[in-house]
């Protein structure tokens, strides 16, 4: 009986973890996002110091060699690197940037 | 954890009820770090910012899409989205929309790769944009296009080139067009980012888009950041009304599997989903489908605009659909700008064209505008039907609620052309005994104009023909308004009044709203109904009431005093204390002609006299006397001295409790008699002279 019931547990939880992933994600091997840094200039919004970031550029880069993503870390000018996956026909790339949104008081 | 230390900001968003901060994290767990963040209450969402990196994601800019770019000729002839010659059902049936509206004062932002400020067949309609890639990626700073990027000029084409001789006409060629610059293109990809897509939905709400056209999708099924955004633009946009929100479905990735379904946005509940059909009504091979999709448009070889001043014929995708729905919408909110974004989009739902070659099935709480396929949603959007329900929903059909004999209705504001068929019928929910039969109005005169004047109606008691009468009740009035192809209805709720007095004896019986038995006491001031001498007094209650009405159940009193007039409905109503002075009572039934009154009647209202104070004692002096005309036999009693002609017969004063009846008599003779009080409690009384079988009762008196 207990078999049963986690079997049935088990069951539910991967029909809730498959319903939560509808898009399907698989990365794309060698190919990489590089962000160098342009962060240029400061401003004040709302009374957060925001640096605004005028000009980042990205680079894509496919078919990389393990030491050519090692040389890039060591790269002072690049910002972050990041795998690039590809889901719905668009590739992408998760940046070093979070989105916070929050109810205006 | 303190937040602040593991994060810098590097920009915000702002909306009107939301705060979108872009921060910089140093971490290498960034989703640990947005669970931090949704655990502070005002924190509505946390998520990774993401790059997405689009290459020849849409079935344009090949080569061959640009045969026709270099010469500058008009193609309207190969514009089958706007006029199919071939297969006239599946254009987008805009032609006699424009005799309507071709746009005019109505803002469209495109959020795209930038369009071709300086193009000749758009530039009279473009307003100044904004580039929200960070700035300066790549040049310009409002909204134009970069090199080889022409996706936005492709899209701005659709929806707004110019209605001149030069290239291609867009669906809405008056409306204004406000390019946004969500993307560029770094030589191999079109590269975007999210808060980039989220700036310039703000950027499209801040510089007063009524109309946000994409034709883009996102990387993933649901993307919160986005979401909220889009449901900012939806509430607050247009001053609240809401800004509409067109996405195209996107187009089936040969590359992936499973991949035909609508795409976010597009798949969201607060945007216009747009899938892509051929000229011959068929849905295209590329157009994504299923749950979501709302609406379908041409989106294979659509001539439009290119950068450079140039033309093509062989844009196709679902971007290329898109526009379309955005143009349509444009021109509705140009003949409507009071319609919400929920109006605009169940319109256009509503008004779309079912495909022949598509089984459309019954509408469900996930389709709720109509009958719904697939393939195609609710159908082909047609921009004169969509136009013209925008239209109507602002007009209606003015006149009067509830009609006597007969009365005017019109429509104001119709476009020349425009065409009325009139009718009146039964409301659905009355349980007529034959509704089939039942004609409640005619029309006298305006039929297939804007002005139509109706006449009373009949209907049928049964299907024996020749038993009619006068429709009596509620009506519809329908008013069918049809131009060119497309038509819409309105309708008015109004009530038939009859004209007729029914053939029934009335009278009316004021009594004292106390239960009294009538066969012992007449009531008091009414001498037998309507003939009596109509006094009442002020300090009574009265209940009125009609006989001999049955079958007859509503009716409507009114009452008109020297305080005011009051309305009652009922078989029998309740006055209390009417004011000193005239009361005139009229009887009709509820749904009668204000002149077709079944009964009216004034009264004399007085104030009660004071027989006694409680506890009553001693005497009254009643003096008996002859009224003015004696010959007539009639006697008349008064309390007051002031005798005219003492009456020397025999008499009885009876003295009535409007409650317990007769209390006592006194007999009498000659013209004054002394009427004990003793004893008497507090109440209402009415003292009854008795002479030669006839009698004749006093005011109510009373005793407190």
């Amino acid at each position: 009986m207990r078999r049963i019931s986690l079997f049935f547990v088990f069951v539910l939880i991967a029909l809730f973890a498959w319903a939560q992933v509808p898009a399907t994600w698989h990365k794309v091997e060698g190919k990489y996002l590089i962000q160098h840094k342009k962060i240029n200039s400061n401003k004040i919004s709302d009374n957060i110091n925001c640096i605004t970031e005028n000009s980042v550029s990205y680079q894509i880069s496919s078919d990389m060699t393990e030491m050519e993503l090692e040389l890039l870390k060591n790269d002072t000018s690049v910002d972050f690197i990041s795998d690039v996956y590809i889901s719905n026909g668009i590739e992408y790339a998760l940046t070093n940037e979070l989105l916070i949104i929050s109810e205006k008081k | 954890m303190m937040l602040t230390s593991l994060v810098t900001c590097i920009d915000s968003i702002q909306f009107d009820s939301l705060d979108i901060y872009k921060v910089k994290f140093n971490t290498a767990d960034p989703l640990a770090l947005c669970n931090e963040f949704k655990k502070h209450q005002a924190c509505l969402s946390a998520e990774v910012n993401v790059v997405s990196l689009t290459k020849n994601s849409s079935f344009y800019n090949t080569t061959s899409d640009l045969m026709n770019a270099v010469s500058k000729i008009n193609y309207y002839n190969y514009q089958w989205n706007i006029e199919n010659s071939l297969y006239p059902l599946f254009d987008i049936n805009v032609l006699d929309a424009w005799e309507i509206s071709k746009g005019q004062n109505v803002k469209v932002a495109i959020i795209d790769d930038g369009v071709d400020l300086d193009h000749e067949d758009l530039q009279a309609n473009l307003l100044e944009g904004y580039d929200v890639t960070d700035g300066k990626i790549g040049g310009d700073t409002h909204g134009g296009y970069i090199a080889p990027s022409n996706h936005g000029t492709y899209c701005a084409g659709v929806i707004g080139a110019l209605d001149n001789d030069l290239g291609v006409v867009g669906v809405a060629p008056s409306a204004k067009i406000i390019p946004i610059r969500k993307e560029y293109f770094d030589g191999e990809y079109s590269i975007s980012k999210t808060d980039w897509i989220i700036k310039g939905l703000q950027k499209a709400y801040q510089l007063g888009a009524d109309v946000i056209s994409c034709s883009w999708h996102m990387y993933d099924s649901y993307v919160g950041a986005c979401d909220l955004a889009l449901n900012e633009v939806v509430a607050n946009g247009r001053k609240g009304k809401g800004s509409v929100l067109v996405f195209s479905s996107a187009n089936i990735n040969e590359k992936e599997n499973n991949t035909n379904h609508v795409k976010y946005p597009a798949s969201s509940i607060q945007t216009i989903s747009v899938g892509s059909i051929d000229k011959n009504g068929i849905r295209s091979d590329f157009s994504c489908y299923g749950i979501g999709l709302d609406v379908v448009a041409p989106g294979r070889s659509i001539p439009t605009t290119v950068p450079g001043d140039a033309y093509q014929t062989l844009f196709s995708g679902t971007s290329a659909a898109c526009p379309h729905v955005a143009g349509v919408a444009a021109l509705m909110l140009s003949v409507n700008p009071n319609l919400t974004y929920d109006e605009v989009r169940e319109i256009i739902c509503r008004t779309a064209v079912k495909l022949p070659d598509y089984t459309f099935v019954n509408a469900s709480s996930s389709n709720p505008y109509g009958k719904w396929n697939e393939e195609v949603g609710y159908g082909l959007v047609d921009a004169t039907a969509a136009v013209f329900s925008a239209m109507a929903k602002k007009n209606s059909i003015s006149g009067p609620s509830s009609i006597c004999r007969e009365e005017t209705y019109t429509i104001d504001g119709l476009p020349d052309g425009a065409e009325v068929q009139w009718i009146a019928t039964v409301p659905r929910r009355l349980p007529h005994e034959d509704p089939i039969f039942a004609i409640p109005l005619l029309v006298k005169e305006g039929q297939g104009t804007s002005t139509v004047t109706f006449e009373q109606g009949h209907y049928k008691g049964s299907i024996i023909i020749g038993n009619t009468k006068p429709y009596v009740g509620e009506a519809v009035i329908s008013a069918k308004i049809t131009y060119g192809s497309a038509s819409v209805t309105l309708t008015k709720d109004v009530y038939v009044q009859t004209t007729e007095h029914p053939e029934i004896a009335v009278s009316l019986y004021p009594k004292p709203d106390i239960d009294v038995d009538s066969s012992m006491i007449t009531h008091p001031g009414i001498g037998g109904g309507s003939t009596g001498n109509l006094v009442l007094s002020n300090m009574a209650s009265y209940e009125f009431s009609c006989a001999n009405l049955e079958g007859h159940e509503d009716f409507q009193w009114t009452f008109v005093a020297s305080n005011g007039t009051q309305v009652k409905d009922g078989r029998s109503v309740i006055v209390n204390h009417p004011a000193k002075g005239t009361l005139v009572v009229t009887l009709r039934h509820k749904d009668g002609c204000p002149d077709a009154a079944i009964a009216t009647e004034t009264y004399t209202v007085m104030g009660l006299r004071l027989l006694a104070t409680n506890p009553a004692s001693g005497s009254a002096e009643m003096q008996v006397v002859w009224d003015a005309t004696p010959e007539g036999g009639t006697g008349a009693m008064s309390l007051s001295a002031v005798p005219t002609i003492p009456y020397e017969g025999e008499y009885e004063i009876e003295l009535w409790d409007l409650l317990r009846g007769r209390l006592m008599v006194v007999e009498g003779e000659g013209g004054y008699t002394q009427f004990p009080l003793g004893g008497i409690p507090s109440g209402n009384y009415v003292l009854r002279l008795v002479i030669d079988g006839q009698q004749m009762d006093s005011l109510p008196l009373t005793v407190r």
